[in-house]
């Protein structure tokens, strides 16, 4: 609702392919994601909403039943019920990242002897889920390959919360950097971890640490996992080649990034943080997104002059309903709702300032978008949409 | 409110991001502190958020007093490895010197959940400590768990490694120690904080049904953070009602008045914006009851609901809460009377 930003910030929708949506967790990044698509599929685009959300309230709102791994569009009769026409077309779908995994395993995997080797392995669970950065890389390779596939005029993306959100981005190289570093490579030669001797002072002191390590976990497991990843360093030359063409297009021209944030003082701070880290990368940052701000219902002024001369008003205006409510204090109804402000008044003022920071700190052409805090949750197309006109005029 | 902790000595809190989570954590923390009981706030490898709540810094593991019962660290996975290491090799200077050769990095980075067990081993030796009369050295031990994945994940990883090492060799030892820890409910409370929200609320009635499933013991308790009161007394709020409706004919749209610059605003508007906004604030608490209610009706524990504070500065939020959280809220109306606030079902 920043008058002068909504304008700019519809403008940023024309010139992307994919626009990707980062913040940390619980500030609305998914609704926002979902927002932002319908304006775009309104305005002429097909346009697909990626989300790694399972959250059914985000179907809901799109009024299907569920979204799943394959693409669904959202039916037209949806959007005709609340009285609205689309130019374009809307469509969802749900990112199974440990699902993504297993296709990029079976797709880069030299043999068949290789692949079930890997997906059988009882590290390969653990290591598509719960190791740093692999979730993120299969999210950015699917989205490689939609953007190539070239069905869709947008791909707005959702990305699951992180505490950096270059994490996202640097997943591809991060992921490069574990299963293919030269440290690795020499961990996957046959008889470091039976503890030969090796040769040279690096070695010597390798074969030491992993000796310590072999201790503490026990040989087992060090030698199970180190078969894990030789065979899992079959895929490299996949995943490398994929992570420098993923990183190629998420700097170019096509993407660009909105930050969602949350007014308080923490997640602003974080927010400016990943603006930080976007902008040393040289990504095209399109905007921020500030959900959930409280309103200044009344100024100063007007709580100055006094409960007495609300008190009144409110009293004239009760004369003149059709039922008037009998025996209604009207001093003490003034009273209250004037304490109420008073104190909203305090989390109205913190968001403003969190705002104004929010503008000192970044550049002047970056817009900041206001989406004041509903009392309701998102149910509906309908809800969908009045976020929408919020957040585009 | 608390006495269903008091007896806990261990305390996992847990709840997702935007919650406020580290604010409960910490009131909870002072609240217990000022019953003269010696409590330690454990982070688990993050950006400290009690460095400013607490307004202290942490130097690394060793704990540092905030003030006479009240002690808290920040667990860097980093440092617990080191600890964890040190049991294995002669002296300290060794064990860094080995978590900084590359191969061990890449160890560290590919080996499964290495980092959870070691913290959660390092959260076992504070909870093991014990004075010079060999009691406890510490009453209660507060753990804020990490924000983003599932508690109950993070929590079942001791036990997970224990079973894929068949228990042989030390980690397996450790893990099967601190799996135990965490599955006796004796010792052992899992508290979750959430808001009074659909997301939130669902996720805290599934995340109960796992604990049940996968770690076969109960939540001990939700707490609802940040809970709206209601603006509107309950004998006016009819009456109230009946104005507000009378406003939005009079000046529909009333709403977009909140967003206009203030010296645009009309001082003929002061009395609609007034009443819009006590509008709004009466949306919250119903929204708020709405979910609260769904809580009650599908959880089964204990249910604190903390009125949502107004402070700026996270210190006082801190301060504030833990009063609220040792007396109650007297003074406070509707949502957080007695009754309710005991976890009744309104």
């Amino acid at each position: 609702m920043a008058i002068d930003d909504t304008k700019t910030f519809a403008e940023v929708l024309d010139k992307r392919r994919i626009l990707i949506c980062v913040g940390s967790g619980g500030v609305g990044k998914t609704t926002t994601s979902a927002v932002v698509g319908l304006q775009a599929a309104l305005s002429g685009k097909r346009v697909l909403v990626l989300t790694i959300d399972p959250a059914r309230r985000l179907a809901n709102s799109l009024g299907i039943d569920e979204i799943g791994n394959e693409r669904q569009k959202i039916p037209l009769e949806r959007f005709q019920e609340i009285g609205l026409e689309p130019k374009g077309e809307l469509w969802a779908m749900m990112l199974d990242m440990k699902e993504s995994f297993d296709r990029l395993v079976q797709r880069d995997a030299p043999d068949e002897e290789t692949r079930d080797a890997i997906l059988n392995n009882r590290f390969y669970h653990y290591f598509s889920t719960s190791l740093a950065g692999t979730q993120e890389y299969a999210a950015s390779e699917r989205l490689y390959d939609l953007h190539e596939e070239g069905h869709f005029d947008l791909i707005v993306l959702d990305t699951p919360p992180t505490t950096h959100a270059l994490d996202f981005l640097e997943a591809p190289e991060r992921l490069a950097d574990a299963v293919g570093s030269r440290a690795l490579q020499w961990l996957y030669k046959p008889g470091v971890l039976s503890g030969r001797p090796g040769r040279g002072l690096m070695a010597v002191g390798t074969n030491y640490v992993m000796r310590t390590l072999g201790k503490f976990t026990g040989g087992e497991l060090l030698r199970e996992l180190s078969v894990f990843l030789r065979t899992f360093s079959a895929l490299f030359d996949g995943f490398e080649q994929r992570a420098r063409a993923v990183q190629k297009l998420l700097a170019s021209d096509d993407v660009g990034f909105l930050v969602v944030t949350a007014p308080d003082t923490l997640t602003v701070e974080e927010a400016l943080f990943f603006h930080d880290q976007l902008g040393s990368e040289a990504l095209n940052v399109d905007g921020f997104v500030v959900n959930r701000v409280h309103p200044r219902w009344v100024d100063e002024n007007t709580l100055d002059r006094g409960e007495r001369e609300l008190a009144a008003k409110l009293e004239a205006l009760a004369q003149r309903m059709d039922h008037f409510p009998e025996s209604l204090d009207f001093d003490a109804m003034a009273a209250s709702m004037v304490e109420n402000a008073l104190q909203f008044q305090l989390r109205a003022d913190q968001d403003a300032g969190s705002v104004v920071h929010m503008s000192q700190e970044l550049p002047s052409e970056t817009p900041i978008v206001q989406v004041p805090y509903f009392n309701q949750d998102i149910h509906s197309l309908g809800g969908l949409d009045t976020a929408r006109r919020e957040l585009f005029g | 409110m608390l006495e269903q902790l008091l007896e806990k000595r261990l305390l996992f809190v847990t709840g997702k991001g935007g919650v406020g989570k580290s604010t409960v954590t910490a009131a909870l923390a002072r609240a217990l502190a000022q019953t003269s009981r010696r409590v330690l706030v454990l982070e688990t490898d993050t950006f400290s958020a009690m460095e400013d709540l607490f307004d202290y810094s942490s130097p690394g593991l060793e704990p540092v007093a905030i003030n006479e019962y009240l002690h808290a660290s920040n667990l860097t996975s980093e440092e617990c490895f080191i600890a964890t290491l040190r049991r294995f090799v002669p002296s300290e200077r060794i064990a860094r010197a080995v978590i900084k050769n590359r191969v061990a990095r890449v160890f560290f980075k590919a080996a499964p959940s290495v980092n959870e067990v070691t913290i959660l081993d390092q959260v076992r030796v504070f909870f093991e400590k014990t004075d010079d009369d060999g009691k406890p050295f510490y009453d209660h031990i507060i753990v804020d768990l990490p924000a983003s994945g599932h508690a109950v994940t993070f929590l079942n990883v001791p036990a997970t490694m224990h079973g894929m090492m068949r228990g042989i060799g030390p980690i397996a030892k450790m893990s099967g120690k601190v799996a135990n820890l965490i599955s006796d409910p004796k010792t052992t409370a899992i508290v979750a904080v959430c808001l009074p929200e659909e997301m939130p609320v669902n996720e805290t009635i599934e995340l109960a049904a796992k604990l049940d499933d996968e770690l076969g013991r109960p939540l001990d308790m939700a707490i609802v953070n940040m809970v709206h009161q209601s603006p509107v007394p309950e004998e006016n709020r009819q009456a109230f009602e009946e104005i507000h409706t009378q406003i939005r004919k009079d000046y529909p749209g009333v709403e977009a008045f909140f967003f206009e610059d203030e010296e645009e605003r009309s001082e003929s508007t002061a009395l609609a914006r007034l009443i819009a906004g006590n509008a709004l604030a009466l949306g919250w608490f119903e929204r708020d009851s709405e979910y609260l209610q769904l809580l009650y009706d599908r959880l089964d524990a204990p249910i604190i609901e903390v009125p949502l504070v107004y402070e700026s500065s996270g210190v006082d939020v801190v301060g504030k809460m833990a009063r609220f959280l040792l007396e109650g809220n007297p003074a406070g109306n509707s949502v957080s009377d007695d009754e309710s606030s005991q976890g009744v079902p309104r």
